[in-house]
């Protein structure tokens, strides 16, 4: 793929983005005296910074690359990750989660679980979440890589080493109010150049209905403008979009995803944790729109070149054929800074969520029971860079096992969202849920998303078939064993207060 | 015009949401029955989301 030089302007508009925003990093750094101020912003963050925040948390560098390459393959099926497995989520988790969890008062969702279940169940999400969220960063890296590489020729390591180093100076520094503040620059940037992008390539296949009858001709594009497709889809069946997508990952991811949920619990208070949720879902009714149409404008421009979605097909290389073939000078360089932002802001996400968990739940608890909270500050730093490290080591193996990007992340999502969605929504909402119930629903939901996984399962029905798994054996062992008493359950469970 | 049952299905979630955002958050949230001008009502808003992805759904699956 022929890659581009960077003009002048260019480069001035990429490093003013970047000077800038480290700078505001770092400001917003000073003060950073304990562990609430490095893991929960203090709770001090506002509404709309929070919410930008988590928009900018689960839309990133991976889903420009991956959306666009899934949407040049599938088609308008791929904006169902924000419409049925996003906002709906976000909606529930907003009204009927959030109160429960200001309520707990807790930093982490395994804490939480800790508190509701016991200690196996917090450690083993923990550790879960820990090593999904290694793989996640290496997901967002080779989506970097993929676009350096693309568009400016840079080797795939140097691309990966020189992002880490950038998000592992800043994350370092900041904490998660660093994170949040620059998150939200950066989401306002990355909505621009996504419009600007879409705007642009609308222009040169002339205009949305040129850009359909072009679409629409093409041999393998029968179902690309339906929004839930046949039952028969060999990808994304309508059931298993609703089921697997609508009822069990965005619920779980909305819920119970670290990455998501120290946003909203670094707010003032629960009114603005709300309050956030709903800007992100507001955010949210436009952003898939802008992140699925170059992928569609792509089939429209570059079909011949980039050939049929088959077996070998590289939907990574889908994005940036666009840019290098479409951006004029000056835009390229506000591409480059949205695309660049999204980096940053995805991986600040993920490791400073790990980063806390970590601390939190195993490092406290199981390491150094008596640790200082200076001493847990410290150790949150130095996590960061392990962190980063080993997602930096795993992204080549992601760069050469999976299809897309996206693909990957939702392939590891879908291991352990089952069984965690099924304990967190009954313990929750119910007071039957027991400690032993909570093992065995764990167990049980991990053991059959790993089974169904291995013969071949499409994701979306690993992540129903495991959460129903879940639930069966949480109920069934729940019945045969001691509940907790009301005073252990109170704030933990809906109308136990 | 007709609606596939995917759609509907989808349709009935939101309503589900209509439903929590609506009737039960107020009970679980007292400050949520607080009286609030529309533009700053996070009930409006949330179900202004909501009513939008039913109409879409409504019209494009």
């Amino acid at each position: 793929m022929p890659s581009v030089q960077l003009q002048t302007l260019d480069v001035v508009i990429v490093a003013a983005y970047l000077l800038g925003i480290t700078a505001l990093g770092l400001w917003v750094s000073r003060g950073i005296r304990t562990t609430e101020d490095f893991f929960l912003a203090g709770r001090s963050l506002p509404w709309w910074i929070a919410g930008l925040s988590l928009v900018v948390s689960d839309i990133g560098a991976k889903d420009m690359i991956g959306l666009a390459g899934d949407a040049y393959r599938y088609g308008i099926v791929m904006m169902n990750f924000d419409f049925v497995g996003c906002t709906f989520a976000v909606l529930i988790a907003a009204f009927l989660f959030m109160p429960l969890f200001w309520d707990a008062g807790v930093t982490t969702i395994p804490e939480y679980l800790g508190r509701r279940y016991n200690t196996a169940v917090r450690t083993f999400f923990a550790v879960v979440w820990s090593l999904f969220m290694v793989g996640t960063v290496a997901t967002i890296l080779v989506s970097a890589a993929s676009m350096f590489e693309g568009l400016l020729g840079w080797s795939f390591w140097f691309s990966v080493g020189l992002t880490s180093v950038l998000v592992g100076i800043f994350t370092t520094s900041g904490g998660v109010k660093a994170v949040a503040v620059t998150d939200a620059v950066s989401c306002v940037v990355l909505i621009a150049g996504a419009a600007l992008l879409c705007g642009i390539g609308v222009w040169h296949v002339g205009g949305p209905a040129a850009m359909i009858v072009r679409v629409s001709t093409l041999p393998w594009t029968g179902e690309h403008f339906k929004l839930l497709p046949s039952a028969s889809h060999p990808a994304y069946p309508w059931p298993a979009v609703i089921l697997g997508l609508g009822l069990v990952l965005g619920p779980a991811y909305w819920v119970g995803n670290q990455a998501i949920i120290q946003r909203s619990l670094g707010t003032k208070t629960e009114a603005d944790a709300r309050a956030s949720y709903v800007f992100a879902a507001v955010i949210k009714l436009v952003f898939p729109v802008l992140l699925v149409l170059p992928g569609l404008l792509a089939l429209a421009l570059f079909a011949p070149a980039l050939g049929p979605p088959g077996p070998g097909f590289d939907g990574n290389r889908v994005l940036p054929m666009m840019i290098v073939d479409l951006v004029p000078t000056g835009a390229l360089g506000l591409l480059m800074g949205a695309f660049v932002a999204s980096v940053m802001a995805n991986l600040e996400a993920y490791i400073s969520s790990a980063s806390t968990l970590l601390v939190t739940d195993l490092y406290r608890p199981h390491v150094r029971p008596g640790a200082s909270d200076a001493e847990c500050l410290r150790v949150g730093r130095a996590l960061v860079i392990v962190l980063l490290v080993l997602g930096a080591l795993v992204s080549y193996q992601v760069k050469v096992r999976f299809g897309s990007v996206f693909e990957a992340f939702q392939t590891f999502l879908s291991f352990f969202q089952g069984a965690l969605f099924s304990l967190l929504l009954f313990g929750l909402l119910t007071r039957q849920a027991t400690a032993a119930g909570g093992v065995a629903g764990m167990l049980v939901g991990v053991a059959t998303a790993a089974i169904l996984s291995t013969t071949g399962q499409l994701y979306l029905w690993t992540a129903f078939w495991s959460f129903v798994a879940a639930s069966v054996a949480l109920f069934a062992v729940s019945a045969i064993t001691p509940a907790k008493s009301e005073s252990e359950l109170r704030g933990l469970v809906s109308g136990v207060r | 015009m007709s609606i596939e049952p995917g759609a509907i299905l989808v349709i009935l979630l939101y309503g589900v949401a209509l439903y929590v955002i609506l009737v039960v958050s107020p009970r679980l949230s007292p400050s949520l029955r607080e009286p609030t001008p529309w533009w700053r009502n996070v009930r409006f808003w949330a179900a202004f989301v909501a009513v939008t992805q039913i109409v879409v759904y409504a019209l494009f699956s």
